[in-house]
């Protein structure tokens, strides 16, 4: 999907460009994270991609399957938005929200899973007689999510909308996006201002502040590059292999991509997909110059040190395995201590993820 | 024969009152939910427009329409040449202006409502790929419910206690024109009190009970807020 949206009646708080956003979301491969501070203009073009805005706009062009989009009513394009603005209709109780969709949404006649399916994927079958103003903001937001998959439009545009969910299900909601990728082919743009949420299932990253595209490409290279910018937490995506289900340690064992020797250990989850990602932070990564058994941190991996950058509180250490980066803050003193450099050849121990 | 009399105008307001209520709501409500959504210049013209009739007197429109129904003027002549009858004096007469004279009733409730609905509902639905028609029909027509039921019951109640309007374009013909309030007048011209006191009773219930069916029922709907979370 190819977009180009233009509007001098944006102003951003420290700029007053207004809004020049031009790029390609590469959804039929990838699912697609949009990254960016609030106000950076990331909403604005899931809202004009939809066909949701009231805003006027100089340039706009949505280029998607070979068609121009941005002259076609919001009901008959192939993208789904659900946002802050998007809301249980409120006379309807939980069930007959979905149903509304199915009776009288125009694609819903091949839709490829059930309702049943999708409420047992999202969760919500406890909810449905609910009335929904007894619902809490994670409930709703899980019913939304539901909602907007029983409209049968084939792609999902996701502003914000497992913000109110905790880590632990928005984990699943991540392994949800990608087997619905993987078995019926749905593509997914998902807008968040949490770098981690967009690690945790995002193949690209476009990175948008201030009303322009700053940068875009494959998430772990976004990943890595917003984490030591942004004021996000420092962050690495690991791509992983699923291994083994550890049921009498409530674990997940997984393999380091291209490697069967390199195991790691996740909290339990319902994915066994083929390949997931893992979220590392940074600032729990322990490096040890030799490798121990006498510690209680199950994941040890060896490393090699690509480069040593002293930031302003800490050292940011860049690791590779197996040709995938990890980063580590590590502390000036320790650093002192060691004396690590690049080229050496260490191990990155963290808990279980 | 007094009696029956007071019968027939008793069911010729009630047949007007419901005939007015449902036309008005037939051309109503897609004409409130099209003001809501207009944003022009023209918007306090046709809000001007629609509560005109409450401030004008009545014997003021009823001057107009009586002028307009004439079988010379282009109005009347029309209707004649469509149906074969006049509208002077005519039932249909007095319906066309009742829904004239009951309009500021049904269409205020109706644009308060409308309007009071949150927009981003209707987004909602629309990137659900829900169209117009059935966004109108099952989303915005319950989320107004109670709106719906005030203009009904206004609509209802205020074409029965139509008076002067109908005086004038109506006249006061039994079993065509003669509706309650003007049988009333009639009773009281000819000093039957006792007649007079049993119509102005009915006329008083009538109403007073519509609008106490109103308070009661409208409330569990709560005011209507229209959305959200």
């Amino acid at each position: 999907m190819n977009f180009e949206i233009t509007s001098s009646h944006f102003k951003f708080r420290a700029h007053q460009n207004g809004l020049s956003l031009k790029g390609q979301l590469p959804v039929e491969t990838d699912i697609v994270g949009i990254f960016g501070s609030s106000g950076s203009g990331k909403s604005t073009l899931l809202k004009a991609v939809a066909g949701i805005h009231s805003a006027s706009f100089e340039t706009l062009n949505i280029d998607y399957n070979q068609q121009q989009w941005q002259d076609v009513n919001a009901v008959d394009r192939p993208f789904v938005i659900v946002s802050d603005k998007t809301h249980l209709f409120p006379h309807l109780d939980v069930q007959q929200n979905l149903d509304f969709v199915v009776k009288h949404g125009k694609k819903t006649s091949n839709i490829p899973y059930t309702l049943d399916d999708v409420v047992h994927w999202c969760g919500i079958k406890h909810l449905l007689q609910r009335a929904i103003n007894a619902l809490s903001s994670g409930e709703k937001q899980r019913i939304i999510f539901a909602r907007a998959l029983m409209s049968g439009k084939p792609v999902m545009l996701l502003d914000e909308v497992f913000s109110a969910i905790d880590w632990h299900s928005r984990d699943q909601f991540a392994s949800l996006l990608r087997k619905l990728k993987r078995d019926y082919k749905m593509q997914f743009v998902m807008v968040s201002h949490s770098l981690k949420e967009l690690a945790m299932c995002c193949d690209h990253i476009v990175w948008i502040e201030q009303g322009e595209v700053v940068s875009q490409g494959p998430s772990k290279k976004l990943v890595t590059q917003i984490s030591s910018t942004n004021n996000q937490p420092t962050l690495s995506q690991l791509s992983v292999k699923f291994d083994a289900r550890l049921a009498q340690y409530q674990l997940t064992r997984w393999q380091v991509e291209g490697t069967e020797k390199l195991l790691l250990f996740s909290h339990i989850s319902d994915s066994d997909d083929e390949l997931e990602y893992l979220v590392i932070d940074g600032s729990k990564v322990v490096i040890n110059k030799e490798s121990s058994q006498s510690s209680s941190m199950v994941n040890q991996l060896p490393a090699t040190i690509q480069s040593v950058e002293q930031k302003q509180n800490y050292v940011l250490i860049t690791l590779t395995v197996n040709g995938q980066t990890i980063l580590a803050e590590i502390s000036a003193m320790s650093q002192e201590r060691m004396a690590l450099d690049t080229g050496q050849t260490v191990y990155a121990q963290f808990k279980v993820v | 024969m007094n009696e029956l009399a007071d019968l027939t105008a008793l069911w010729l307001t009630i047949k007007l009152a419901l005939l007015t209520t449902v036309l008005l709501l037939i051309f109503g409500l897609p004409a409130a939910w099209a003001l809501s959504r207009y944003k022009g210049r023209l918007k306090p013209i046709f809000e001007a427009v629609i509560a005109l009739p409450l401030v004008l007197p009545p014997t003021v429109l009823g001057f107009y329409f009586l002028l307009a129904f004439a079988p010379q003027s282009f109005l009347g002549q029309l209707w004649f040449d469509l149906t074969g009858s006049y509208l002077a004096f005519s039932f249909t007469g007095i319906l066309f202006g009742s829904v004239i004279y009951s309009l500021p009733f049904v269409l205020q409730p109706l644009l308060t409502g409308f309007s009071q609905i949150n927009h981003d509902l209707i987004d909602t639905a629309k990137s659900l790929g829900v169209n117009g028609v059935k966004r109108f029909l099952f989303l915005v027509l319950p989320l107004i419910r109670p709106a719906i039921l005030s203009a009904m019951t206004l609509g209802f109640a205020h074409t029965l206690g139509e008076f002067g309007l109908v005086l004038m374009i109506g006249g006061n013909i039994p079993g065509e024109t003669q509706v309650l309030s003007i049988a009333l007048y009639d009773h009281v011209e000819t000093l039957n009190y006792a007649a007079a006191n049993q119509l102005a009773f009915i006329l008083v219930a009538f109403s007073f009970t519509s609008l106490v069916l109103l308070y009661k029922f409208n409330r569990g709907f709560g005011p209507f807020k229209g959305a959200g979370q």
